[in-house]
């Protein structure tokens, strides 16, 4: 028996050692045609898209170099913009390379109204307004979380601090048109500015 | 809440209560049908010990279930469990297993159709308020959710004719869809499908372990398709009834292929050592590993990553009927060019089970 627990405890810290050896850095931003904020972009469609360091605008689009992690994953988005009428920004989630088969999410200003449509396998949803945003602010900040471990992906966007699901002024629970199939995310822009895209751990977490 | 969602609460809770009545009429009535029943709950909590802790300070019931089992006949037998889970804050009732299942229709087999945990690697065969730890490995919960996965289908076991322990499962479910899903899914191309090879041997100092090698498939209605494989192994030693060290480990490898996209790879593995430091009193951790093998990045270079925890976990067991747990959970996700994150939990658990239990294998 002794000799049996010297092996495991042994068997466990060789484990434990090989485990914690993993996590090296590759580099990776040399590629980069830009960063916003700490965040390594390439640019996928120039348009006339205007890049400094703490901003894009205008329309165009970028994919953040960084993959989100798996395919499955739960991630939340924080993007603060501004849209001008008849201006949009898309996110998009979980997509391959040039981002295509992502789950998107459309923030479209038209009337005075912000509106969501989410898009996912080449459909999409109808678009819902979000109620309480002032489309016509100068900085609007949205948090949006995309579950791609559920199948359709679960994506709840919040204006605020407070992430209750309760709160989300959307959620689509069963209402996305599919899943995204990448680890990569980026930015669509028309007559848009975004000053800050950050990425992190979701921001909800169902109990299961 | 969706309104069918709404439905589909109202529903079960209303059968759930018809259910506890006549349940609680049948526990009066002794009719000898070999009914029997039991009930089961699980609770637990996680404590932030810093501030950066994730943990949400909370102590939940975070399951109750009720099994009802019985012959059916000289042939067939019948389960029925059903749990309610906490979810948005309330108490969610749902089906977890219903099933008719025989090993005295066909020589050296046994079978079993309905709803059920699908018989695959070690955690996935057992409910969750059995489990040795307090919440799910990594891979486990990645691959399988936190609990397990449960479908609807058929699987069949038989025990080969040797002079030794070899079984085979096989299943099938309908795969519309796979672990946590808030829709009855799609109709995929290729239903879950899996097989499982059990076998058993001894060991010195009058232990023994069971080992088994898994598979799983499924393609989805979009073409996508996921492929696992897995080996478990639980060894035990035993000494008058109490389980003086348990060594329990799975390690599974997971395809993914998007119908259009890249490949992806994962694999994740843990070890849980548990040694007995009085009759009732267990210590163990677990060791927690995961890691996604083919992660790139746009630029197509590769990406080290990996996700490690850590959880000594200390187990006051009195009988197979309750259990008290403290664990600490630390654990670190490390990507390449990001800043790792660092979780660190106080958790806690408290089991019961009161009537009879259906046996489970080794």
């Amino acid at each position: 028996m002794q000799r049996t627990m010297r092996s495991t405890w042994l068997t466990g810290f060789i484990l434990l050692s090989s485990l914690l050896g993993c996590g090296k850095d590759d580099g990776g931003g040399s590629n980069a045609d830009g960063k916003l904020g700490a965040a390594n972009y390439v640019v996928l469609e120039s348009g006339d898209l205007q890049r400094g360091s703490d901003k894009l605008s205008g329309s165009g689009a970028v994919a953040f170099i960084e993959p989100v992690g798996e395919i499955g994953a739960k991630k939340s988005y924080t993007l603060t913009f501004s849209l001008q009428d008849g201006g949009s920004l898309v996110l998009l989630a979980q997509g391959a390379k040039s981002l295509e088969n992502s789950v998107g999410l459309k923030f479209s200003r038209a009337a005075g109204e912000l509106k969501a449509t989410l898009s996912a396998a080449g459909k999409n949803a109808e678009p819902k307004l979000l109620a309480g945003v002032d489309a016509a602010s100068d900085s609007v900040t949205l948090t949006i979380d995309v579950h791609n471990d559920e199948s359709p992906a679960h994506v709840l966007v919040w204006s605020g601090n407070d992430f209750a699901e309760e709160k989300a002024l959307l959620n689509s629970e069963e209402d996305t048109p599919g899943q995204g199939s990448g680890t990569f995310w980026g930015l669509r822009l028309v007559k848009a500015t975004v000053s800050s895209a950050l990425i992190g751990d979701p921001k909800y977490v169902e109990e299961e | 809440m969706p309104v069918g969602r709404f439905f589909k609460r109202l529903v079960f809770g209303a059968l759930a209560s018809f259910w506890a009545i006549m349940w609680t009429q049948n526990l009066l009535a002794d009719d000898g049908s070999g009914l029997k029943t039991s009930a089961s709950v699980d609770i637990v909590g996680a404590f932030a010990p810093t501030e950066k802790s994730s943990a949400t300070d909370r102590l939940d019931v975070r399951e109750a279930e009720i099994i009802l089992y019985a012959p059916i006949d000289n042939i067939f037998d019948g389960q029925l469990s059903i749990a309610a889970h906490r979810e948005d804050g309330a108490a969610f009732v749902e089906i977890h297993e219903a099933v008719i299942s025989s090993s005295r229709l066909i020589p050296r087999s046994r079978f079993r159709i309905g709803q059920f945990f699908l018989g695959v690697g070690r955690l996935n065969r057992f409910h969750r308020h059995e489990w040795p730890f307090i919440f799910a490995p990594k891979v486990q919960m990645e691959f399988f959710g936190a609990e397990g996965v449960l479908d609807t289908g058929a699987e069949y076991s038989f025990l080969a004719p040797f002079p030794f322990f070899l079984e085979f499962t096989t299943g099938v479910t309908n795969g519309w869809t796979f672990g946590h899903s808030h829709s009855q899914g799609e109709k995929p191309r290729m239903p879950t499908h899996y097989g499982r090879v059990a076998t058993y041997f001894g060991l010195p100092g009058e232990g023994g372990v069971q080992t088994g090698f898994n598979y799983l498939g499924r393609t989805t209605a979009q073409g996508d398709e996921m492929t696992l494989l897995g080996i478990d192994a639980t060894a035990k030693w035993r000494n008058a009834g109490v389980l003086n060290l348990l060594l329990q480990s799975e390690i599974w490898h997971r395809t993914k292929k998007p119908a259009s996209g890249e490949e992806e790879r994962t694999i994740g593995a843990y070890l849980f050592p548990q040694y007995a430091l009085t009759s009732e009193w267990q210590a163990g951790v677990l060791f927690d590993f995961f890691t996604i093998l083919s992660l790139k990045d746009i630029t197509g270079s590769n990406v080290a990553n990996s996700e490690n925890r850590i959880v000594p976990t200390i187990t006051y067991r009195p009988s197979e009927f309750s259990s008290l747990r403290l664990a600490y959970d630390w654990s670190v996700a490390k990507q390449a060019n990001q800043q790792d994150r660092e979780n660190q939990e106080l958790q806690m658990q408290a089991t019961f089970m009161i009537g009879a239990h259906p046996a489970h294998d080794f």
